[in-house]
Order: structure tokens, then sequence, then C-alpha cells
């Protein structure tokens, strides 16, 4: 399913976003890379339809977001939030059948998305006495479980230590190679290098750069989003990668 | 990908939602049990075998098979005073249990209860009207239509002033609900100062009684809330989802505006309904839910009927309690729920939260 932005702007008092023009393929991994506060979620959210852009359209697969009946969204989307959170309590099971709200329970497949992140026997544990890590964790599995086409997370492996920070790209990978479209957005450099076809990156709402992670993913364009220096390094499997900061 | 074949996880997660099943099993054994036992009190006492007896009697088909050995005042006492009371109790309890979870959801706030939404105040102002300006042009049943109609029609005032862009945002709901409530409230106290002679039927009103129910007032009652009840269970799914997030709900796929408005509005009903014939009884939609959730989870698909089950055992024991603890008197429920209730509640919360409101 393809993904288009056409011309789309949005503002609240003190940020404007955008214009962003860019189209995002089917089977594609694509980073929005950029400082706190550049627009990186709004941007996510904007594609998932939960923001209304001021000027602009935003189409799936040909039809316009805003269009689109939360059923039908669910069915294209699914969304891997930074925190899901509730003052009431509820069991790392009810987290998963609420993602199986549109494609009905089917407990094999909740229990293979819980395994594939590790936690297959926590599924009756109180989901908000676990860790930030295993929260996170149980929120990727949910959205595997919903199975939709289009995938977008917002820093997904924000809390995980580098174990789970590896389990997930592997993940990742895998979605990849099903055919699922995913769009994330993240502050891991190398891991964004290494993992994403196409990059976006923001600085205060403005598109400083978008195309293939080969040719985008520069020197120059990091030094223009952030207020630090880049260098390259080489890395003992021989890459190179972009990362660390002078300056 | 071991854990999948992993029999003892299965077996264990099969278990634990047997033991769930279980837990509804028993509470709803317990409420029958509360049931016939409160048919006990009165100042009549009434052996057991007579009121199973009277009960199999008013079974279709059943009665020409049971033993008559009651007389027609024991029918009389069973039939025509406590059944309604009882059963009102157990409607009333049932739909204000219900009514919390289901608000509570969606606010995603475990301190709110149906009467937030402005329900208490405007079923206040028409039953208090009804009171002090005499009106009868609805008949005998008057007061109980004025206090359902008016409850009603607040809670859609506050819910159209609430609206924003086709949209509802629970803490502009809940803000525009307590306003709408003082100022209701202020209206109803006006009408009180005014009229200090009517002062103590209305404050009976205000402090709820089931005293006055009988089978007129409670058919109509108990399909309205028996109907209500059952919708708002068939959103379980949706209420969870909405538990978790307004975005997070429409990210899977929930209509979370018309879940919204569909539960708002069962809530409304069965809740303005309940309170047109008991008056006002507080705690029993606040705290429920909460008993429920500490014994069973989170998860609607069991909070709504338990919430229920203990709504309604609850104030069938407290009313027990309020026309039994002194003889030939009548105490309003709304004392007693809160003396006996508070501390229970307190010492339930100690022993079943496991540390989940201290985070």
């Amino acid at each position: 399913m393809k993904v288009e932005l056409d011309s789309v702007t949005f503002s609240v008092p003190s940020f404007e976003l955008g214009p962003l023009n860019f189209s995002i393929e089917e089977g594609t991994i694509t980073a929005i890379i950029g400082k706190n506060g550049s627009g990186k979620s709004t941007t996510l959210k904007l594609i998932h339809g939960d923001l209304r852009p001021d000027t602009g359209s935003i189409r799936i697969d040909g039809s316009k977001v805003s269009s689109l009946s939360s059923s039908q969204l669910a069915e294209k989307t699914s969304f891997v939030w930074q925190e899901i959170y509730s003052p009431m309590s509820f069991s790392v099971r009810d987290v998963m059948n609420v993602s199986g709200y549109k494609r009905g329970f089917d407990e094999d497949r909740m229990m293979m998305a819980l395994d594939e992140v590790g936690l297959a026997s926590f599924i009756d544990r109180d989901f908000s006495v676990l860790s930030g890590g295993e929260r996170r964790l149980v929120t990727l599995a949910a959205a595997i479980y919903q199975d939709s086409e289009i995938m977008i997370m917002d820093e997904p492996t924000n809390f995980l230590d580098i174990d789970n920070q590896i389990l997930v790209y592997k993940i990742m990978k895998r979605l990849k190679m099903a055919g699922k479209t995913l769009i994330l957005s993240m502050h891991d450099l190398d891991a964004v290098h290494h993992l994403a076809d196409f990059v976006l990156i923001l600085r205060n709402g403005n598109n400083i750069a978008w195309g293939r992670t080969i040719s985008t993913l520069t020197i120059e364009n990091l030094n223009k989003a952030f207020n630090v220096s880049f260098q390259t390094y080489d890395t003992v499997n021989g890459s190179s990668f972009v990362g660390s900061y002078k300056g | 990908m071991h854990v999948i074949g992993n029999e003892r996880l299965r077996a264990f997660v099969q278990r634990r939602r047997e033991m769930k099943y279980a837990w509804v099993g028993f509470l709803f054994l317990l409420l029958i049990i509360v049931i016939i036992l409160s048919d006990f009190i009165g100042s009549v006492r009434i052996p057991l075998l007579n009121i199973l007896e009277i009960y199999g009697s008013q079974i279709p088909y059943l009665s020409h098979f049971v033993p008559h050995n009651y007389t027609s005042a024991q029918e009389q006492i069973i039939v025509q005073l406590r059944e309604p009371e009882i059963l009102g109790g157990l409607i009333i309890g049932a739909s204000l249990g219900i009514g919390g979870a289901a608000i509570q959801s969606i606010f995603r706030n475990p301190i709110s209860e149906p009467y937030v939404i402005g329900l208490s105040s405007g079923a206040s102002l028409g039953a208090v009207s009804a009171i002090v300006l005499g009106l009868t042009f609805l008949g005998i049943y008057t007061q109980q239509i004025m206090a359902f109609v008016f409850g009603l029609s607040i809670v859609f005032i506050v819910y159209f002033l609430a609206l924003k862009e086709g949209r509802i945002h629970p803490t502009y709901l809940l803000l525009t609900g307590v306003a709408i409530s003082f100022f209701i409230s202020a209206i109803v106290a006006l009408l009180l100062f005014t009229n200090l002679n009517l002062q103590g039927e209305a404050f009976f009103w205000l402090l709820g009684s089931l005293e006055n129910i009988n089978w007129t007032l409670l058919y109509p009652v108990a399909i309205v809330v028996l109907i209500a009840s059952y919708v708002i269970y068939l959103q379980h799914r949706e209420l969870d989802a909405i538990q978790m997030g307004d975005m997070h709900a429409r990210s899977v796929g929930v209509n979370v505006e018309r879940t919204k408005r569909l539960t708002i509005f069962l809530v409304a009903l069965s809740v303005s309904a309940s309170v047109s014939i008991s008056g006002l009884i507080g705690f029993v939609g606040l705290v429920m839910p909460h008993l429920s959730r500490m014994l069973l989870g989170g998860s609607n698909k069991y909070v709504i009927p338990v919430s229920g089950i203990l709504g309604a055992m609850f104030l069938i024991c407290a009313d027990d309690i309020a026309r039994g603890i002194v003889s030939g008197v009548v105490i309003p429920i709304g004392i007693v729920t809160g003396i006996i209730g508070v501390p229970f509640l307190l010492y339930f919360m100690r022993r079943l939260t496991g540390g989940r409101y201290e985070g």
C-alpha cells in the first residue's frame, strides 16, 4: 500500500509543519529523524489520520485518509504508540484483545505475536506493572497481532536495552520481508542507516531532506538538522555509519 | 518460537480464564442467596419454606405443583411489600454498578460515576420541583416521571455543551458536567430554601430509599435497565479500547464517538430510570467497578457484569440494614451506603489492589 503526502501543512500556535511532499512505496521502511519537537510524531499522526492537515492531502492506497472510517483505517494501518497509559489496570491479554478488535480473536496469532517479542508467558500479567521496555514490546506485539499493511511506529526502541533493540530491528526486517510498509520515527542514526530504505529529515517542522537513505543520510544534511557536528566511523564489521558528535 | 508449544502455559492460561467464569458464577449464586435471605427481614417473620413456596407459586406452570402452606397475609407481605423493594434494590444497584463501569471507561477516570454527567442534579431538580410545586399533571407518579425526564434532559444539555468539532473530550465533558451540576444544585437549593415546610420530603428523596417501590413503578424501570445494561455489555470491547485512550481505540478500528454517544445515552436512560423511583443513591456507581477490577482485572467483559452483581448485592444488603437496624424505622439508604460502604471499600482496597494504585 502506497502512502502519498501532497503539499501537506499543519500548524498549531508556535509550531508549523511542512509543506511535506513525498511518497512511500509498499514493502519499504521509512525513518523520520530530527530533533525533539521537529515534527516527527506530528507527521506520523497526520499519516495515521489522528490530526488533519491545514492544506494538502494524505492518501493511503489512493484513498484520502480523512475520508476513511476508523474501521477502514485499522485495516490499512496500525500504530505503535510511545506509551499506552490508563489509570485503570488491565492485563497484557486485554491489550492484545483490543488490537484484535478489527480482525477478530485468534489465540494462536496472539500468542505468536507475543512470542516473537519474547513475552508469551506474560499474557496474564498486569500491563501497568511491567517495565517501560516490556510495555513497549507488548505494544509492538499488539501491532503485529493487528496485522495491518502499514505499521506506524513512534520511537519503537525507546526504553529498550541493547538486546531488545536488536530484537526489534530483526522484527522490522522480518515485517518488511513479509511485505509490510513501516514508517517510524527514530533517534538511533546507526539503526536508521542500516534499516531504512528512505529517510525524511525534519528541523523545526521544515523538510530538510527526503530520499533514499544512502543518498539522504549525509553529514551535510545531519549538520543542518541538529546543532552538533557529525563524523563517520568504521565499525568492526567493516561498514561505516553516521554517528558520534563533537562540538 | 519455543513458548507456543508449551502446553503448561496454555493450561495455565485456560485455568485463569475458567477461574474468572467461576468467580462470576459464585457471585451470581451469592446474589441469589442474598435475595432469599433479605425476604426474611422485616417486622413479620416468615419461615424459609413458606417463602420458597410463595416464590414457586409465582412461576407459571410450576405453581400447580407447589404446596400452599402459607397464609394470604404472608403472601401479601412477600409479594407486594418485600419483593418489589428487594428486586428494586437488584435493578437499581445493577444499573448504578454497570453505569459506573461504563462511565469510568469513557472518562478513563476511576473517580467518575454516572452522576458526574449531570444526571443526579437533573433528577433532583425534576423530583424537587414536583414536590415543591405540588405538580400532579402526570398522575400519582409525576415526581418519578419528572425526575426521569429532567435527569435525561440535563445529560443531553451537558453532552451538547461539551461537544467540540463533533468530538467529545473526556476532561471537557467532565468539567461541563460538574459546572452544570453546581448550577442545577443551586436552583434545587433555592427551591428548598423558599419552601422550608417541604424540606423533609425532598430530603428523603435526595438521600434515596427503596421503601416506596411497588410493582407498577418497578416493571417499566426493570425493562429499561435490562435492555440498556445488555446493550452496554455488548460494547465491552469498544470500552476496553477507549479505556486505553481515544487515539489508540481509533487506531484499532473502534468508532470512538459513536461508542461514547451510545454509552452515555444508555447510562443516562438506565440510571435516570433507576433514581426516578429510588432517589439519589451514591457510592455504588463509584465503588463497585473498582471492586470488580480488583477481583477480576480490568476487562469490561467481566467488570460490567460483576459491577452489576456487586452493585445489586450491596444495595440489597444496605436496604436490609436500613429496614432492620432500628425496629419500625426505615433509614434513608444513602446514609447506610456511606456509613457501611466506606470502611468496606477501604478494607478491600488494602487487601486486593496489590500495589496498583501506588505507582
